[in-house]
C-alpha cells in the first residue's frame, strides 16, 4: 500500500507544482477594464457624464411634457396627458439614475478613500448628491442606503428610505464633500482630462456643492418643524457661498460632432432628439409676454430659444393636443433653439437659477428689496447666459422697473424667470409642484388637453409623483411603497405637504 | 556474409534463448461458416496476440506449453478460452453472446469497462447507424435512437444548430449541452453568440433568435464515427469533471486494422423538398377596418375583398427550391499488428432549401495506433476541417414570415428592377424586406477552419501498472461575416452594414491517470483496481470583431469599404482553467457484485478563490443476481438479469468574469466608463447537483428480448443563475449568483427484441421511452419567475419558469377572470379584458412522454431499417399563426364579416355575484381589425398538447453478396442505399412543424424549443448512394 500512497502523492504534486495558485488568475476581462484596476482619476469623467447625460436626461425627457416645455406631435403623449407609460412604471429615469449614474459615484467615493484622495471623495459626493435629489423629487421615498456602494455584495431586495431621510443625506453629503475640498490630496482631479465640469478646481467645485444645497433647502419651504424646518436665512447663506456668475455654470458643453454622444441629447442628432418634436404653446406664449402686461413685451429670448416654424412665426403646440391635423411646419420645432443644438449644452446649475433661489428666499423672510435686486441679477445672468445684447436686456430690465417694480414684484415673478431660466432641466417640475401648478404663478398654465381623467378626475387635480418603475414591482415588491398609479401619481410627495 | 551469418546465428541463439515457442495457426467463423476479420486472438497472462485477417485467419508465435491458453475473444460474441494442447491449427467457431455479460462500453476517459459491472445507465449507437441518417450534423443523427436525450434541431438548413440535453435541463440559465469527448479529449461545442459582434455595441444589434450558427460537434464527419456512447447522469462526470455535468457524448472514431490494406468508399446524393407551407387567404385585400388602403407601408389585410380576376402569385411556394446535396467519403486503413492507421477524407457539398444557403464541408482526418514495444503504446489523430456555411436570417428578420406578408398580388421573385436595383411592391417600403431580396444580396456566412490533435501514450511497465497520459488541442477559427446590403430595409439608412468578427478558439487538455490493478483475493473471487490521476483545462476564446457602414464601391463586402467615421470594433477574450484531481476504485465479486467509488476535486478559475476548489464523490453497485446458484436453472428463460444503483455529484463553475462586473464605454455620454450591467457577485460558490439512479437490465429468451430499466432524481442547488434580473435600485440589471433549486426526475425504458430471426429472415426491434417532470424548486429573493429574454421572442409568452412550476413552462398573461374562471368582458366594448398584472405560467413545452421505435428487417441481404419518433404531450407556441392572425393573413380571419360574441361574462360589478351578466355584445370585427388581438391574445396561440409521429428516417439497401464479390476480384463490400430522412409527420399541431426551435443552441437554460416564429418545417429528404470497399 505504500506505493500506492507514493503514486497519489505524485499524482497531486504533478498537478499542484505544474498549477501554483496564479494559475487561476485568469478571471478578470483583459479586454475590458475592471472595478479593481482603475484609479479614481480614470473614472470621474465617466461619474460625470453619466449624471448628466443618462440621469439628467433621462430626468428631463420624462418631465418635459409635464413641465409643458414641448409637446409631442401625437395627441395624449404619455407624459403631457399623464397616461400609459406613466401608470404603468414604464418610466425610466429610475434606472438611468441608480443603473448608470449612481454606481460611478459609488466608485468615486470608494476610490477616493482607496487612495486617500479626499477631493475624489467630494466629487463622488456632490454628484450623489445631485442624482438623489433628482431622483427623490420624481418620485419621494427611493432606495439610498442598499444600492451599490462598491465594496459589499449587492443587496438584492434593497429596502426604501423615506425622502425626509434622502433629503437628510444630501445635505450631509454636500456638507462633507465641502470639507473634503479643503483637504489635501495626492491626485488631482484632472490630472487625467477627466473633470469635465470644473478642469480640477476646488473652488468651483465649493460653489457647485453650495448652489445644490441652497436648491435642496429651498424645496422645503411647506416644512415648518424638525431638523429640515425651512430656513431661509441658511438658503442665502449657501447661495451667497454656491455659483456667482456664469463662467462658474455647471455644464456638459457637447461638441456637435459626427458621433452621436457627441451631440446635446436633444438636438437634431442626439440620441433624444425624437423626444422633443415642438414646443409647447405655453411656453411660447410666455415668452411673447413674460412679464405678463397688458400689452405684450417679447422676451428677448423667444427667438434665441425657439426656433422659427417652417411657416413662419413662433407657434407651440397645445400639451396633450398632438399636431391634430395641423402642419408640422406651422409649428416651432423643439429641436435647433438655443438649448437644443447639436452643440449645445446641458446645464446642471446655473448662476441664474442660484440668484433666483437666493430671491424666493429672501422675498419669504421678508426682504423684498433684496429678492428684487436677486430677481434682475438671475434675469441678466440668464440673457447673457444665452446672449441677448446688453442693450435688450437693459431695455427688459428697465421695462421691469417701469411696470412691475419693487412694490409689484412677487413670487410669480420670480417663478417665470426661473422656468425661462430652467429650460430642459428637470428642477422645473419641484418648482410647479411647490407652486401647486398655480396659474396665479404660471400665468397662462393649463391642465394639458386629452388628460387621463379616470385618475385626473378633476380640474385641479395634478400630477404630484412618478411610479417606481416596473422592475421594482416585480422584483423588490416587499420594499417598494404603495404603486398603484391613483395613489402615486396623485400623492404630493413629503416636501410638499405643509407640517 | 561473415557479418550475416553471425546475425543469424545470433538470431538463431536468442530463439534458442527463448525458445520453447512454435507457430500456432486458424480460422475464426461465425456460425454460417462465414470468416469473422478483426478477432482478436491471443495467449492468457502474455502478451502475445493478433488478430485475424479479412479471411478470418490469424497467425502467432505461442509458448510451446500444453497447458498455455489460447483466448479468442471479440465484442458481440463469447469469449472462448481453448488449451493450446499439442494442436497447432485451431479452427474457432463463435457462438454469438447471448447473455451480454461480455458486452463492453467506452466510458469516461476513453476507459473501455463492462458493461456489467456499471453502476448507471448507458447507451451506446453504432457510428453506422448514425451515418446511415445521412446527416451532416450527426447530432440529428442521435434523435430518438437514446432514452432521456432530446435533440433539438432549430431547422432543416445546412449548417443549423442543434442542441441536445441529456435528462432534462441541469441549469436555469447555463449551458445544458452535454460534453463531446473524442477518442478521450473533450472538444468544444459551442454556438457562436451574437454577443461578441461591434455592432452589438453600436445599436444595430441582431440577437441570437435571428440567425443561428452551427453547434460545433457538427465538425465531426459521421463516418469517421465507431460508436457513440451517451453518459446520462454526473456519474460520467467524475472523471471528466464539472464539463460533463450535464452528461458527455462520448465517441469513438475508427481506427485501423491489421491486414491488408482498405479502400473504402462511399457516396451520397440527395434532395432536400419543402412540401408544407402555411396556408394564407387570398380573400381580403390590404387595408384596415374593412375599407381597402394598399398604401406603402400597408401590410395589414383588412380591406375589402379583392376584384374578381385578381392575379394571385404563390410567393411562398416559389421561394424555397429543392435542395440537391451531394457528398462523398474515403477512408484507407490497414495496418500491422503492432502498428494501425487510417486516413480519411469526406466531402460535402450542400444546398438548403432556402436559396443561397448552404454548407461545404470538407474533413481530413488521421488516426495512428502504434505499439512501441511490449510497454508502450501511441494512438495519435489529428484532424482539419473546413466548414463554409452560407445561412439566412431567422424568426422576425427571416424569409418566411416576410413572404407570407409580400402581397400576394405581387410576384416577390421579381425582386430587382431592370435596372438592377431593389425592387419593391410600393414606393421602397420599410415594412418588409423581399425575401427574394434578402437572401440574395444579405451575406450570412461563417467560415470555420478547425484543428484537433489528439495524442494519447499508454506505458505498462508491470502487468498490474499502466499510466496513460494524454494531450489534446482544439484549435479552431471562425470567420463570421454578416453583411446587410446597402439597399436592405436594415442597411439602408446606413449606407449598408458590415459585420465581421473572427473567433479563434483554442482548448487545451492534460489528462493522465495511473491504473493499479492489484493481486486478485479471495480465490480470485475479488478484483480490483484503482485509477488515480489529474487533469488540466486551458481554455481560450478570442473574439475580434469590426464593423463599418457606409459601402463605398458597390459590391464589395469588407470593413475596408466602409466609411472610415463609422468603424467599430469590439475584443474579447475569455479564458477559463480548470484542473482536477480524481481517484476511482473498480471492485467486484465473483462476476457478481460491482462496486465503484469516485472521488474528485476541480479548481476552477471563474470562481473567487475562496470558494474555487471542491470536492465531489460518486458511487455506483451492480448486482447480476442471475449469477446466483439459485436462478442458474432458468437461463434459457432469465439469461441475464442485473440491478444497479448509483448515487453521484457533481459541482458547476461560472462563466468566466462573473464575479467582478467590468466597465464599458458609453455611447449616450461624451467619454468616460460606467458599468455594463451585471453587477458583482463576490461570494459566488459552485452549483451542486445530486443524482440517484436506480436500474434493472433483463436479458430474456437467450438474449431475445432486453429490457433495461431506469429511473433517475437530481437536485441542483445554489444554483448558478446568470443574468438574474435584479430591481434597478440594486445599481445593476442583471446579477450571476447562486440562486435557487430545481430538480429533475424521469423514467427511462429501453427494449431490444428479436421477434423472427432465421437464417434469411430477421426482425430486430429498438425502442425507447423517456419521461421527465422538473420542477422550478426555489428562487432568491422576491423573484417569482424566472426567463430568458432570448425566448421572448414574440408577444407577451416567453419560456419562463416559475417558483413551484416545471422548467420547461411558457409564461404570459391570461385573461381577467371571475371567481368561476370565466372570463371577464369590458362592459363598453364587449373584448374580454387581458390581466396585465402579472406574468403566469399559460403552458408546459414538456411532453407526457417520447418514445423511438428502430425497426431492422434483413432478408438475405437486403434490410430495411426505419425509425419512428413518437411524442405525446408538450405544447407549442404557434407565433406564426397570431403574426398572421393579427396581419389578416390567416385563414381563420375569413370569417370577418360575421359579427361575433366573445364568451364571458361583463364586468359589470356583477360578475362574482351568483349572476353574473353573460357576454352579448356583439363586436364587428370587419370594421373594427384591431379588435383580433383583443379576442385573440398571444397565450391563445399556445396549442396545447401537442403529438407527433414522425419518420425520422427509413433507410434501405442491399449488400452485394460473397459470391458476387469475389467474381470481381478486386471489391471486398459494396451495398447501394436508399434513404428517406423526415418523410412523414402525423400530428394535431396546426402550424408547419412542431419540432421548432425559436433560438439557436447558443441559448441556454430551458432552451427555446416549442416556439414556433417563421421557423422552417423540416425538408423531407431522400438520398441514394452506394459503399464499396477494396
Amino acid at each position: 500500500m505504500k506505493l500506492y500512497k507514493y503514486l497519489f502523492a505524485i499524482s497531486i504534486i504533478a498537478f499542484t507544482t505544474s498549477c501554483s495558485e496564479d494559475y487561476f488568475d485568469v478571471n478578470g476581462s483583459v479586454t475590458a477594464p475592471t472595478t479593481t484596476s482603475l484609479a479614481p482619476q480614470y473614472r470621474i469623467q465617466g461619474a460625470i457624464e453619466n449624471t448628466v447625460a443618462t440621469a439628467q436626461y433621462r430626468g428631463a425627457r420624462e418631465v418635459l411634457g409635464v413641465v409643458q416645455y414641448g409637446s409631442q406631435n401625437t395627441a395624449a403623449y404619455y407624459s403631457e396627458s399623464w397616461n400609459t407609460f406613466l401608470t404603468t412604471g414604464s418610466y425610466f429615469l429610475w434606472q438611468n439614475a441608480y443603473v448608470y449614474a449612481l454606481p460611478n459615484t459609488a466608485d468615486l467615493i470608494y476610490l477616493g478613500k482607496q487612495y486617500n484622495a479626499p477631493n475624489y471623495e467630494a466629487v463622488g459626493k456632490i454628484l450623489r448628491a445631485y442624482i438623489l435629489g433628482m431622483t427623490t423629487d420624481q418620485y419621494g421615498d427611493i432606495v439610498l442606503d442598499e444600492t451599490y456602494d462598491s465594496e459589499s455584495s449587492l443587496n438584492i431586495t434593497p429596502k426604501f428610505q423615506t425622502q425626509q431621510e434622502v433629503y437628510s443625506r444630501i445635505i450631509q453629503l454636500l456638507d462633507e464633500a465641502i470639507v473634503q475640498l479643503d483637504e489635501a490630496s495626492p491626485i488631482g482631479l484632472n490630472d487625467e482630462g477627466g473633470d469635465v465640469l470644473y478642469g480640477g478646481d476646488h473652488e468651483k467645485w465649493k460653489k457647485f456643492a453650495y448652489s445644490i444645497k441652497a436648491r435642496y433647502l429651498n424645496h422645503l419651504n411647506k416644512k415648518s418643524s424638525g431638523e429640515l424646518a425651512y430656513n431661509p436665512q441658511a438658503i442665502i447663506e449657501a447661495a451667497e457661498k454656491g455659483i456667482s456668475s456664469n463662467d462658474l455654470n455647471a455644464l456638459i458643453q457637447y461638441g456637435g460632432g459626427e458621433m452621436e454622444n457627441d451631440n446635446q441629447p436633444f438636438s437634431e442628432s442626439g440620441y433624444g432628439s425624437s423626444r422633443f418634436d415642438y414646443f409647447s404653446d405655453f411656453f411660447v406664449e410666455l415668452l411673447k409676454n413674460s412679464l405678463d402686461l397688458e400689452t405684450p413685451y417679447e422676451d428677448p429670448r423667444l427667438t434665441i430659444i425657439v426656433p422659427e416654424a417652417v411657416n413662419g412665426g413662433y407657434h407651440g403646440v397645445v400639451t396633450g393636443r398632438g399636431l391634430n391635423g395641423e402642419s408640422g411646419d406651422d409649428f416651432s420645432l423643439g429641436n435647433g433653439g438655443f438649448y437644443t443644438q447639436p452643440n449645445s449644452s446641458t446645464y446642471m446649475m446655473t448662476f441664474s437659477e442660484v440668484k433666483f433661489i437666493e430671491a424666493e428666499a429672501k422675498f419669504r423672510s421678508g426682504d423684498k428689496s433684496g429678492a428684487y435686486a436677486d430677481y434682475k441679477i438671475g434675469i441678466r445672468a440668464d440673457m447673457e447666459k444665452l446672449g441677448v445684447g446688453s442693450d435688450e436686456i437693459n431695455a427688459y430690465i428697465q421695462k421691469i422697473d417701469a411696470t412691475i417694480g419693487e412694490s409689484n414684484f412677487g413670487l410669480s415673478e420670480i417663478m417665470i424667470q426661473k422656468y425661462i431660466a430652467n429650460v430642459l432641466n428637470p428642477e422645473t417640475w419641484v418648482d410647479m409642484r411647490r407652486m401647486d401648478y398655480s396659474s396665479d404663478i404660471y400665468p397662462g398654465l393649463k391642465r394639458p388637453e386629452n388628460v387621463n381623467l379616470s385618475i385626473f378626475p378633476n380640474d385641479n387635480d395634478w400630477i404630484q409623483a412618478m411610479m417606481y418603475e416596473y422592475n421594482e414591482e416585480d422584483r423588490n415588491y416587499e420594499n417598494m411603497p404603495n404603486n398603484d398609479p391613483y395613489i402615486r401619481l396623485t400623492t404630493p410627495l413629503w416636501w410638499n405637504v405643509a407640517d | 556474409m561473415k557479418k550475416r551469418l553471425l546475425l543469424i546465428l545470433l538470431c538463431f541463439l536468442g530463439m534458442q534463448a527463448f525458445a520453447q515457442e512454435r507457430m500456432v495457426t486458424g480460422k475464426v467463423i461465425d456460425k454460417e461458416g462465414i470468416p469473422v476479420a478483426g478477432v482478436s486472438v491471443y495467449i492468457k497472462n502474455t502478451n502475445k496476440g493478433t488478430v485475424t485477417d479479412m479471411d478470418g485467419k490469424f497467425a502467432l508465435n505461442a509458448p510451446d506449453n500444453s497447458e498455455a491458453i489460447l483466448v479468442i475473444s471479440s465484442l458481440g460474441f463469447d469469449t472462448q478460452e481453448l488449451t493450446l494442447g499439442t494442436k497447432n491449427t485451431f479452427n474457432v467457431t463463435l457462438v454469438e453472446n447471448l447473455e451480454g455479460l461480455d458486452e463492453v462500453v467506452v466510458t469516461a476517459l476513453g476507459i473501455k469497462r463492462e458493461k456489467k459491472a456499471l453502476g448507471y445507465s448507458v447507451t451506446e449507437v453504432k457510428g453506422a447507424a448514425i451515418a446511415e441518417t445521412q446527416r451532416e450534423n450527426f447530432v440529428n443523427g442521435l434523435a430518438g435512437r437514446v432514452a432521456g436525450v432530446e435533440v433539438n434541431s432549430t431547422s432543416g438548413l445546412p449548417g443549423a444548430s442543434s442542441s441536445i440535453v441529456i435528462r432534462g435541463i441541469s441549469s436555469l440559465s447555463g449551458s445544458n449541452q452535454p460534453l463531446f469527448v473524442v477518442d478521450g479529449l473533450p472538444i468544444s461545442n459551442s454556438t457562436t453568440s451574437t454577443s461578441i459582434f461591434a455592432s452589438s455595441v453600436s445599436g444595430t444589434s441582431f440577437e441570437n433568435r435571428g440567425v443561428d450558427f452551427t453547434n460545433r460537434a457538427a465538425d465531426i464527419n459521421p463516418e469517421d464515427i465507431e460508436s457513440v456512447t451517451i453518459l446520462k447522469g454526473p456519474e460520467a462526470a467524475a472523471l471528466y469533471g464539472i464539463e460533463a455535468a450535464s452528461g458527455a457524448v462520448v465517441i469513438t472514431t475508427k481506427r485501423g486494422k491489421a491486414g491488408k490494406a482498405r479502400i473504402d468508399y462511399s457516396n451520397s446524393f440527395r434532395v432536400d423538398r419543402i412540401v408544407e407551407y402555411p396556408d394564407i387567404q387570398q380573400t381580403y385585400d390590404r387595408g384596415a377596418n374593412g375599407y381597402t388602403n394598399e398604401g406603402n407601408e400597408e401590410l395589414y389585410y383588412f380591406g375589402e375583398p379583392y376584384a374578381e380576376g385578381t392575379q394571385f402569385y404563390d410567393n411562398v411556394k416559389n421561394f424555397f427550391q429543392d435542395a440537391y446535396t451531394q457528398k462523398h467519403n474515403i477512408s484507407f486503413s490497414g495496418g500491422s499488428e503492432k502498428s494501425q492507421y487510417r486516413i480519411s477524407a469526406s466531402h460535402t457539398d450542400a444546398e438548403g432549401f432556402v436559396p443561397t444557403t448552404g454548407l461545404e464541408k470538407l474533413n481530413l482526418s488521421s488516426a495512428i495506433t502504434a505499439e512501441f514495444n511490449d510497454f508502450l503504446s501511441a494512438d495519435v489523430t489529428f484532424d482539419y476541417t473546413r466548414s463554409d456555411n452560407d445561412q439566412t436570417f431567422r424568426g422576425s428578420g427571416g424569409p418566411l414570415l416576410h413572404l407570407l406578408l409580400w402581397p400576394s398580388t405581387d410576384d416577390a421573385s421579381n425582386y430587382l428592377t431592370p435596372g438592377g436595383t431593389r425592387r419593391d411592391y410600393a414606393d421602397y417600403s420599410n415594412a418588409v424586406e423581399n425575401p427574394f431580396f434578402n437572401v440574395n444580396k444579405n451575406i450570412f456566412n461563417s467560415l470555420t477552419d478547425r484543428y484537433k490533435l489528439n495524442t494519447q501514450l499508454t506505458a505498462s511497465p508491470l502487468k498490474w501498472l499502466k499510466f496513460v497520459g494524454q494531450v489534446g488541442v482544439d484549435y479552431f477559427t471562425t470567420k463570421n461575416t454578416i453583411v446587410r446590403h446597402p439597399e436592405s430595409n436594415t442597411g439602408k439608412d446606413y449606407g449598408g452594414i458590415f459585420d465581421q468578427a473572427l473567433v479563434t478558439t483554442r482548448n487545451l487538455t492534460f489528462q493522465y491517470y495511473t491504473q493499479i490493478t492489484p493481486p486478485k483475493l479471495f480465490n480470485d473471487k475479488i478484483t480490483t483496481d484503482i485509477k488515480i490521476g489529474s487533469a488540466v483545462y486551458d481554455y481560450n476564446t478570442f473574439s475580434a470583431a469590426a464593423g463599418g457602414q457606409d459601402f463605398q464601391a458597390p459590391d464589395l463586402w469588407s470593413i475596408n469599404n466602409t466609411d472610415l467615421a463609422t468603424h467599430r470594433a469590439f475584443n474579447n477574450l475569455t479564458e477559463r482553467r480548470l484542473v482536477g484531481a480524481f481517484a476511482s476504485l473498480n471492485a467486484s465479486y465473483d462476476n457478481m457484485l460491482y462496486l465503484t467509488l469516485t472521488g474528485r476535486n476541480d479548481w476552477s478559475s471563474t470562481l473567487p478563490k475562496k470558494n474555487n476548489s471542491f470536492f465531489y464523490p460518486s458511487a455506483g453497485l451492480s448486482f447480476i443476481f442471475t449469477e446466483l446458484e439459485a436462478l442458474k436453472g432458468i437461463k434459457d428463460v432469465l439469461s441475464y438479469g442485473k440491478l444497479r444503483a448509483s448515487v453521484a455529484q457533481v459541482g458547476k463553475d461560472a462563466r468566466p468574469y462573473s464575479i467582478r462586473p467590468f466597465y464599458t464605454n458609453s455611447l449616450t455620454t461624451g467619454g468616460g466608463f460606467r458599468y455594463g450591467f451585471t453587477g458583482p457577485s463576490l461570494d459566488l460558490k459552485p452549483e451542486m447537483t445530486t443524482s440517484y439512479e436506480y436500474g434493472i437490465e433483463l436479458k430474456l429468451f437467450k438474449n431475445r428480448l432486453g429490457i433495461d430499466a431506469t429511473y433517475f432524481n437530481k437536485k441542483s442547488v445554489d444554483q448558478i443563475v446568470q443574468n438574474l434580473r435584479l430591481s434597478y435600485a440594486t445599481g445593476f440589471v442583471l446579477m450571476t449568483f447562486n440562486a435557487g433549486e430545481i430538480q429533475n426526475e424521469g423514467i427511462e425504458l429501453q427494449l431490444n427484441a428479436t421477434p423472427i430471426e432465421t437464417d434469411n429472415f430477421s426482425w430486430d426491434i429498438l425502442a425507447n421511452y423517456t419521461k421527465n417532470w422538473s420542477e422550478l424548486v426555489s428562487l432568491p429573493g422576491d423573484v417569482s419567475e424566472f426567463y430568458n429574454s432570448d425566448t421572448w421572442l414574440y408577444g407577451n409568452v416567453r419560456v419562463g419558469s416559475r417558483v413551484g412550476g416545471s422548467l420547461t413552462t411558457f409564461t404570459g398573461y391570461d385573461f381577467e377572470r371571475n371567481e368561476q374562471g370565466e372570463v371577464l368582458i369590458n362592459p363598453s366594448n364587449g373584448l374580454p379584458i387581458l390581466d396585465t398584472s402579472e406574468w403566469i405560467v399559460v403552458g408546459d413545452r414538456n411532453p407526457d412522454f417520447t418514445m423511438g421505435l428502430t425497426n431492422t428487417f434483413r432478408y438475405k441481404d437486403f434490410s430495411l431499417n426505419f425509425l419512428l419518433d413518437f411524442r405525446v404531450g408538450g405544447d407549442v407556441y404557434n407565433a406564426t399563426e397570431h403574426y398572421l392572425t393579427t396581419r389578416g393573413l390567416s385563414k381563420r380571419t375569413l370569417d370577418r364579416e360575421t359579427p361575433r360574441i366573445v364568451t364571458g361574462v361583463l364586468k359589470d360589478g356583477n360578475e362574482n355575484t351568483g349572476t353574473p351578466t353573460d357576454n352579448n355584445i356583439p363586436i364587428d370585427l370587419y370594421r373594427n381589425s384591431s379588435y383580433w388581438s383583443s379576442i385573440y391574445p398571444h397565450q391563445s396561440f399556445i396549442e396545447k398538447d401537442i403529438n407527433w409521429v414522425r419518420l425520422r428516417d427509413v433507410t434501405f439497401s442491399y449488400n452485394f453478396p460473397g459470391s458476387v464479390l469475389e467474381r470481381t476480384k478486386f471489391l471486398r463490400t459494396a451495398s447501394v442505399f436508399v434513404t428517406g430522412t423526415d418523410l412523414f409527420l402525423l400530428t394535431n399541431y396546426s402550424g408547419l412543424d412542431p419540432v421548432a426551435n425559436g433560438n439557436s443552441a447558443a441559448v441556454g437554460g430551458a432552451g427555446g424549443a416549442g416556439l414556433d416564429y417563421g421557423n422552417f418545417p423540416l425538408p423531407r429528404g431522400l438520398n441514394i448512394g452506394m459503399r464499396v470497399g477494396f
